[in-house]
């Protein structure tokens, strides 16, 4: 059986409750064992790298540190604290910026290592295992990556920024159809949703038109303040899911308080792609 | 402040930018900045940081990297944006976009105190400070009623570690 170190972050136990629900009973179904990071803490998010550079490494090296005593690699399903721990593991494997950073944290024992969550699903066996369940509907989505999975390229090493395509074969593998569009990393705008919306709103607006010229009937991402942004600042209701959520209804395991947490109300569409009417 | 410590502080060689306007046609906020990517990247070259650290551009830029991607000389204008954003909070400069700073700052106090972010009591700090108590009112009251915004806060064990680390940042 897989283990895993799992690193939920603030947003799966709050704002983004459904897609930590959903992640949570995909890997039951699937049978891999994950462990939370010992006592967590918040990796600082937009905030700490905007006005402190040396707080942007600590907050999520304590994290790191916290999940070398469980020797598995670490999987993150939040775009902006997968990139804030990359950051940090970067500047851990400098030999002269670990010296600093265990200044203030005491020494690393290991350095475990750190993947988005999408990666577990990528891999070859549980692709196979995925399309095991297979969806049966005429729905198209149009998967949605963000920025902070796949930018800064030489930081996250993860994958292509201009046409990532992991979030395309998890649900291609269970049958769902994704569009060609041009959109998937392009930004959303989410640190900037309260700071100051009139930019946002057209962001969204943008990335949503395209979505639905391209044929899409949703979104699906896997990046929490995304989804939530592209929630919050949309005009007309257009859904948006976590991919998890997709794999939820694939495998028939899917639950009715995922679909009442979304602040635009996807019921209609989860019954087509369950293959109604 | 010398170019060279620029360039060290975000890793890369700005003298290397040949004012392609690549990451100006690319940047997605590019519209909203009052000095345009590539504009900084020269006004770094020649010194104008307090420019720079009083612009609308450092605070609008969401940092997603786009301009260094796609930047021919590997040249990212955002690690740029996210360097002045520093200096000007630590020389306490007035930031051009208020809201963004606030929430920065409400975001990394809820931090200090529980360890993780408690969206409620921070959001209640956000609005404090920006005096704004009615934008988005109908918004964070859908949340809340949906339960995405938690009312019981959660201290991590380790809280004195977080507050140790920032007294020590």
């Amino acid at each position: 059986m897989k283990k895993i170190t799992y690193y939920p972050g603030c947003t799966l136990h709050s704002t983004a409750y459904e897609y930590g629900d959903s992640t949570e009973a995909v890997l039951k179904y699937l049978g891999i064992e994950w462990q939370e990071i010992p006592d967590w803490n918040c990796c600082g998010a937009a905030s700490a790298k905007s006005l402190n550079h040396k707080l942007s490494i600590l907050l999520p090296a304590r994290n790191i540190k916290n999940a070398s005593t469980l020797n598995n690699d670490i999987y993150v399903p939040c775009a902006g604290c997968y990139n804030n721990m990359m950051k940090a593991k970067r500047a851990l494997e400098n030999a002269e910026e670990r010296q600093n950073i265990e200044k203030s944290l005491g020494k690393f024992e290991s350095i475990p290592e750190v993947y988005p969550l999408m990666r577990l699903f990528t891999d070859k066996a549980i692709l196979e295992k995925l399309s095991q369940s297979k969806l049966k509907t005429d729905v198209k989505v149009a998967s949605y990556y963000g920025c902070a999975f796949v930018r800064p390229e030489e930081v996250l090493q993860n994958e292509n920024p201009e046409i990532p395509q992991s979030i395309d074969n998890i649900l291609n593998a269970v049958g769902l159809e994704t569009v060609e569009w041009p959109l998937k990393s392009f930004c959303c705008g989410g640190d900037l949703s309260l700071a100051d919306s009139s930019v946002v709103s057209v962001l969204v607006e943008k990335i949503i038109n395209y979505a639905k010229e391209a044929g899409a009937n949703a979104i699906v991402t896997a990046c929490p303040l995304c989804q939530a942004n592209l929630e919050m600042r949309q005009k007309e209701p257009f859904p948006i899911f976590y991919f998890t959520e997709i794999l939820g209804i694939a495998m028939g395991i899917d639950n009715e308080k995922w679909w009442k947490k979304h602040l635009v109300d996807p019921r209609d569409l989860v019954s087509k792609i369950k293959g109604g009417k | 402040m010398k170019i060279s410590e620029i360039n060290k502080h975000t890793g890369q060689d700005i003298l290397l930018c040949y004012q392609c306007q690549k990451c100006t046609a690319t940047c997605p906020v590019s519209n909203f900045m009052d000095i345009k990517p590539d504009v900084v990247v020269r006004m770094s070259i020649n010194g104008k940081l307090d420019n720079l650290m009083r612009s609308r551009t450092i605070w609008v830029c969401t940092g997603c990297e786009t301009c260094g991607s796609r930047c021919p000389n590997l040249i990212s204008v955002g690690k740029i944006n996210e360097f002045m954003r520093q200096l000007a909070y630590e020389n306490k400069i007035s930031p051009a976009v208020k809201p963004a700073l606030d929430i920065h700052l409400a975001f990394l106090n809820s931090i200090k105190r529980f360890g993780i972010v408690h969206e409620a009591s921070m959001l209640a700090e956000f609005k404090l400070r920006t005096k704004d108590f009615l934008s988005d009112l109908k918004l964070g009251l859908k949340m809340f009623l949906k339960g995405k915004i938690p009312i019981k806060p959660h201290t991590i064990k380790g809280i004195n570690e977080i507050k140790r680390i920032f007294e020590e940042k």
